[in-house]
C-alpha cells in the first residue's frame, strides 16, 4: 500500500468522522476524563455506574464497587458526603461539596466532590484538590471585587470584551482568554483576547457554525462550566451494571469526556487544557468565554464557582451595555438624520444636500458606499457599484417586496447581476423616496470578508497532515469565509428602523416641496388670470378714448373756422400724441401676451424668416441704402410668431440706429455651439454706452429721446423675454458712435 | 326700388356711436339707424318688447354691434341672433376695441359676418365704412 493510499484512506476516515461528528451523541460518551472519578446511584445508594479508575480512591477494584452500596463504600464520610447528598433532590443542578479528605495507605488525599440529580441517577464525582489552581475560597474572593469594579468603568460591549478576557486570564492564569460570540446564524467571532506573548493571536478569528454544532451548544446551554483538564490523556471508560447498559447521561457532568474531533482541534492549537463559560442571554448562548492552556491544568471547583460568577456578572453588563449601546445607536442615527432632514428642508438642492452629508451618512449606517437616484440624477459616494449597475439594481429594486425600505446582506442572492459587484456591495440598503420616478438613496456594505483583519498566525506552517488540516483554526476561517461568501454584516433593526424615519423625513420634505409648488402654481394661475383679464380689459377700455381723441381733433380739423396753421398744429400734435399713446397700450398689450401664450413651437427656417422681417422693416425705410450682410443661417425649432416679432424688433432696431449713416451696414450671423445655436444682429449704428447694457432690455427703458429715435421702449424687452421663454440668452454690446450687437441663442 | 332696411347700431359709447353716425353719412349711406345703446336695449329691440312693442316687422339691413357692453354683451345678442330664425341670415359686424383671438375666435364660432377693430382715427373708420359698398343691403347714395 503506497502511503497515498494510505493517506487517502485515513482521509476518508477522516471525512466520515467529521460527519459523524455533528451526530455525535457526545452527552452519552460512555467515558470521563481521567482527572477525576465518577459514579452513578440509583435512589437506593446503589452504584451502577463507576468510572474504571475508581480504585485511586480508596482501593477498592471499581468492578467491586459496582452494584455496591455507595452508603457501605463511604462509611465514614457520612458528615462531608452522604450527609450532603442526601439533601439534593434538584434535578440538573450541580452541588458543590466540601472538600473530602480520603485516606489510602497511610496517606490523606484531598478530593473536591461535585454532585447532581438526572435522570433518576444521583451523580457524583471527584476531583483530586493537589495540582487545581484557586484551590481556597480565600484566594477567589479576593479577586472578585476588582472585576466587580472594572466591570463598572467599562462604557462600551468593546471594552466589556477585553476586559472581561483580561480579568478571567487574571484570575485562572489560563495563556489564551477568548471571548468568543455566536452571530445570529451561530458562526462564531473573536470579539475580545487576552494572551500572553507567545500564544497566537485569536482575535477577530471567525469560525464556521459547524464548528461547534448544535447538540454541542445544546450542552454549553445546560452546563455553563466546561473543563478540558488534559487532551492528552486517555479518557477513561464508565462500567455500567448490565441491567443499565453505558449509556450513561452525562449532560451535567464536570467530567464528561471530550469528542476526538474536538481533541484533535485542541492538539492542533497547540492547545492541552481549555475551559469554557457558556454566556447566556435568556434562554439563548450568546457565546463562550473560551480558556487555553498549553499544558494540562485543572481548575477548582471555587474557580469554577467564581468563573459561573463571572460568566454571569458579563452577561449582566452586556445586556446593560447592548441596551444602551442600541440607545445610542438609535439617537446617534436620530441626530444624524434629523441633521439631513433639517438641512434639506432648509435647502433646495435636495441632491447636493443629501451629498453633503454622506460621509456621516456613511457613518451612521457603517456603510461603505452610499448613492442617491433622485430625479434621473445618479450620484455615487465611497464604494459603490458603477452608475449602470446602481440605475439597474434600482429598476429591480422598484419592483420587489417592501416598497418603502429594502434590505439585502447577499444582493447576489437577490439579484443575479448582483454577483458583479458582490465584493464591495454585498449589502444593500435602499430607500424609496418617490416610486413614480423611481429615486432611492441607497447605502452599501462590502462582503463581511473584505472586512475582517484576522490574518491568521503567520508564524505557524498552514500545511498539516491533510487529515487533519481541518482541525485548525486557519481552516475553520476558510470554511467560514465560504460560509459568508458574497454576504455582508447585516443590517440592524435600528438601522433599518431609521432609515424607515429618515425616509418619512424625506418624503415629508418632498410632499411640502411639492405642495408649495402646487400653491405656488395655483396662485400664479389666479395672478396669470387677474392679468389677463387686466390686459384684456384695458385692451378696450384704455384705447377708446385715445381713439376718440384722435377721431375728434380730424374732425375739428375739417371745421371751418379753424383754419389758422397754429391751431392746425395743435390739433396734428394732439393726434400725433393720441396715437403715441395708442401704440403704447398695443405694444405693452402685446408684451403681455408674449408672457401668457404658450409656445407653439415648430420648425422654422431663419433665412426665410430674415429675408421676409427684412423686407417688412424695409417698407419703413424706403430711400435708404443699407448694405446687408446675411450668412446662412439654420433652421430652428420656436415658436414662428413671437420669433418673429424677437427678429422684427431687432432688426427695426438695427436699421432705426443706423438711420443717420450713409453707409450704414447690419451684419446677421450664427454659431452653433453645443447645445445651442447663437445668433447676433449687429450694425454700425449710434451704438450705446456698455453701461447701460443692463437697461437695456428693461421694459420702457430708452438710451435715446422719442424726439430723436422714435419707438416705444418695450422692443429689447420683447425679444429677452421671447428668448428666454424658448430658453435662450440675450444680451447686447455696443460702444457709442461705432455701432450695436445684440445676440440671443435658442437651445438645440 | 327695393326696400331700405335699416341698420341696427347697438353701442354703448356715445363718442363710438356718434362717430359711427358721422361715418355712415361721410359715406353716405341711406339706411335709417337704429341706435340701440346696450345689450338689454337690442334684446328688447329683437324680441318687440319694452318701447318696441308693435315695431314694424322688418329685418334690419345690418347690425352692428360692439361687444363691450354693460349687463349683455355682444357676444350674447349674437348668440340670440343667430338663434332666431328670423334673424340667423341677418349680416352682423362686430366692431371691437381690440383683436384679441379669443375674441375673434368667439365671434367667428357664434355666426359673425366679420370682425372689425375699431380704427384708432375717424378717416381710418371713414375709409373702412366705404368698404362696405359691397354689402348689397346697404344703400348707398349716387
Amino acid at each position: 500500500m503506497t502511503r497515498e493510499n494510505r493517506d487517502d484512506e485515513s482521509e476518508e476516515r477522516f471525512e466520515r468522522m467529521l460527519a459523524e461528528c455533528a451526530k455525535e451523541p457526545i452527552h452519552v460518551p460512555g467515558t470521563v476524563q481521567n482527572h477525576g472519578i465518577l459514579f452513578a446511584l440509583d435512589h437506593n445508594w446503589v452504584v451502577t455506574h463507576v468510572s474504571e479508575n475508581a480504585d485511586l480512591l480508596q482501593g477498592i477494584p471499581a468492578s467491586d464497587q459496582l452494584g455496591a452500596s455507595f452508603l457501605h463504600l463511604f462509611k465514614g464520610y457520612e458528615q462531608e458526603l452522604l450527609e450532603p447528598l442526601s439533601h439534593i433532590s434538584e434535578e440538573g443542578h450541580l452541588i458543590s461539596l466540601d472538600t473530602v479528605s480520603i485516606a489510602i495507605g497511610g496517606s490523606i488525599t484531598q478530593y473536591s466532590a461535585a454532585a447532581h440529580r438526572y435522570h433518576e441517577k444521583l451523580i457524583v464525582e471527584f476531583e483530586r484538590v493537589e495540582d487545581q489552581v484557586l484551590t481556597s475560597s480565600e484566594d477567589v474572593y479576593a479577586l472578585l471585587p476588582t472585576f466587580v469594579n472594572r466591570l463598572e468603568w467599562a462604557a462600551t460591549v468593546s471594552d466589556l470584551y477585553q476586559m472581561t478576557a483580561e480579568e478571567v486570564k487574571r484570575i485562572t492564569g489560563f495563556h489564551r482568554v477568548l471571548i468568543y460570540k455566536f452571530d445570529e446564524k451561530w458562526n462564531g467571532t473573536v470579539v475580545g483576547e487576552a494572551r500572553s506573548e507567545d500564544f497566537p493571536s485569536y482575535f477577530d478569528l471567525r469560525f464556521p457554525a459547524s464548528d461547534i454544532p448544535e447538540q454541542a451548544r445544546r450542552l454549553y446551554s445546560i452546563n455553563r462550566f466546561r473543563l478540558i483538564a488534559d487532551a492528552g490523556s486517555e479518557s477513561v471508560a464508565i462500567m455500567g451494571l448490565a441491567t443499565e447498559g453505558k449509556t450513561l447521561d452525562l449532560t451535567h457532568s464536570i467530567l464528561r469526556s471530550v469528542s476526538p474531533v474536538h481533541i484533535q482541534y485542541l492538539k492542533n492549537m497547540g492547545i492541552t487544557a481549555s475551559m469554557s463559560v457558556s454566556i447566556m442571554q435568556g434562554d439563548r448562548l450568546w457565546g463562550l468565554i473560551s480558556c487555553h492552556h498549553k499544558v494540562a491544568k485543572k481548575v477548582s471547583v471555587n474557580a469554577r464557582i467564581v468563573c459561573d460568577l463571572l460568566g454571569r456578572l458579563f452577561s449582566q453588563h452586556l445586556r446593560a451595555l447592548e441596551e444602551r449601546s442600541v440607545l445610542i445607536q438609535k439617537l446617534t442615527l436620530k441626530s444624524g438624520y434629523d441633521a439631513v432632514i433639517r438641512s434639506m428642508s432648509e435647502e433646495s438642492d435636495f441632491v447636493g444636500t443629501l451629498l453633503r452629508y454622506s460621509d456621516r451618512m456613511m457613518e451612521l449606517f457603517e456603510a461603505h458606499g452610499f448613492a442617491v437616484v433622485l430625479d434621473g440624477k445618479c450620484a455615487l459616494r465611497g464604494l459603490t457599484p458603477t452608475e449602470d449597475e446602481v440605475r439597474a439594481l434600482v429598476e429591480s429594486l422598484s419592483v420587489t417586496g417592501d416598497p418603502d425600505v429594502y434590505t439585502t446582506d447577499s444582493i447576489r442572492s437577490s439579484f443575479p447581476d448582483g454577483e458583479r459587484y458582490s465584493a464591495i456591495a454585498s449589502g444593500v440598503l435602499a430607500i424609496s423616496i418617490s416610486h413614480i420616478h423611481k429615486s432611492y438613496v441607497l447605502w452599501f456594505r462590502p462582503e463581511v470578508i473584505q472586512t475582517v483583519k484576522w490574518g491568521g498566525d503567520p508564524k505557524k506552517p498552514v500545511v498539516m497532515d491533510p487529515p487533519q488540516s481541518r482541525l485548525q483554526p486557519r481552516a475553520s476561517f476558510e470554511l467560514w469565509k465560504e460560509t459568508v461568501t458574497g454576504k455582508s454584516l447585516p443590517w440592524s433593526e435600528s438601522e433599518v428602523e431609521a432609515t424607515r424615519d429618515l425616509r418619512h423625513g424625506i418624503v415629508d420634505v418632498v410632499l411640502r416641496r411639492a405642495e408649495e409648488l402646487a400653491s405656488l402654481s395655483i396662485e400664479l394661475e389666479r395672478s396669470n388670470r387677474e392679468l389677463e383679464a387686466f390686459s384684456y380689459s384695458v385692451s378696450h377700455d384704455l384705447r377708446a378714448p385715445f381713439r376718440h381723441i384722435i377721431s375728434y381733433a380730424e374732425l375739428l380739423e375739417e371745421e371751418s373756422d379753424i383754419q389758422s396753421e397754429r391751431s392746425r398744429r395743435f390739433i396734428s400734435t394732439i393726434i400725433a400724441s393720441a396715437r403715441q399713446a395708442g401704440n403704447l397700450v398695443d405694444s405693452l398689450l402685446a408684451f403681455s401676451q408674449m408672457g401668457r401664450g404658450s409656445l407653439m413651437r415648430t420648425s422654422v427656417d431663419m433665412n426665410e424668416m430674415v429675408q421676409e422681417v427684412r423686407e417688412d422693416v424695409m417698407r419703413d425705410a424706403i430711400g435708404r441704402t443699407i448694405e446687408w450682410r446675411i450668412s446662412s443661417l439654420p433652421t430652428v425649432d420656436a415658436d414662428v410668431m413671437m420669433l418673429r416679432l424677437a427678429i422684427r424688433n431687432l432688426l427695426a432696431n438695427a436699421v432705426k440706429f443706423t438711420s443717420k449713416r450713409k453707409d450704414a451696414l447690419i451684419e446677421i450671423g450664427w454659431e452653433e455651439r453645443d447645445s445651442e445655436h447663437l445668433f447676433f444682429v449687429r450694425d454700425n449704428g449710434v451704438g450705446f454706452d456698455m453701461a447701460f447694457e443692463d437697461k437695456l432690455f428693461g421694459v420702457f427703458q430708452r438710451l435715446h429721446s422719442t424726439e430723436e429715435f422714435e419707438g416705444t421702449g418695450i422692443g429689447l424687452a420683447n425679444v429677452r423675454r421671447i428668448v428666454s421663454r424658448h430658453g435662450g440668452r440675450t444680451w447686447g454690446w455696443g460702444e457709442v458712435d461705432k455701432g450695436a450687437a445684440f445676440f440671443f441663442t435658442l437651445p438645440r | 326700388m327695393k326696400e331700405v332696411r335699416p341698420i341696427l347700431l347697438v353701442e354703448d359709447s356715445q363718442n363710438d356711436r356718434e362717430l359711427m353716425l358721422l361715418a355712415l353719412r361721410k359715406n353716405r349711406i341711406l339706411n335709417e339707424v337704429i341706435v340701440l345703446r346696450d345689450g338689454e336695449e337690442a334684446l328688447l329691440y329683437l324680441g318687440r318688447a319694452g318701447q318696441w312693442i308693435g315695431r314694424p316687422m322688418t329685418k334690419p339691413a345690418l347690425v352692428l354691434l360692439d361687444l363691450k357692453l354693460p349687463k349683455v354683451d355682444g357676444m350674447q345678442i349674437l348668440e340670440a341672433l343667430r338663434s332666431n330664425v328670423a334673424f340667423s341670415e341677418i349680416r352682423v359686424v362686430i366692431l371691437s376695441s381690440s383683436g384679441e383671438q379669443v375674441d375673434r375666435d368667439r365671434g367667428d364660432r357664434l355666426g359673425a359676418s366679420s370682425y372689425v377693430v375699431k380704427p384708432s382715427s375717424f378717416q381710418e373708420l371713414v375709409r373702412e365704412i366705404s368698404t362696405w359698398k359691397v354689402f348689397e343691403e346697404l344703400v348707398f347714395e349716387e
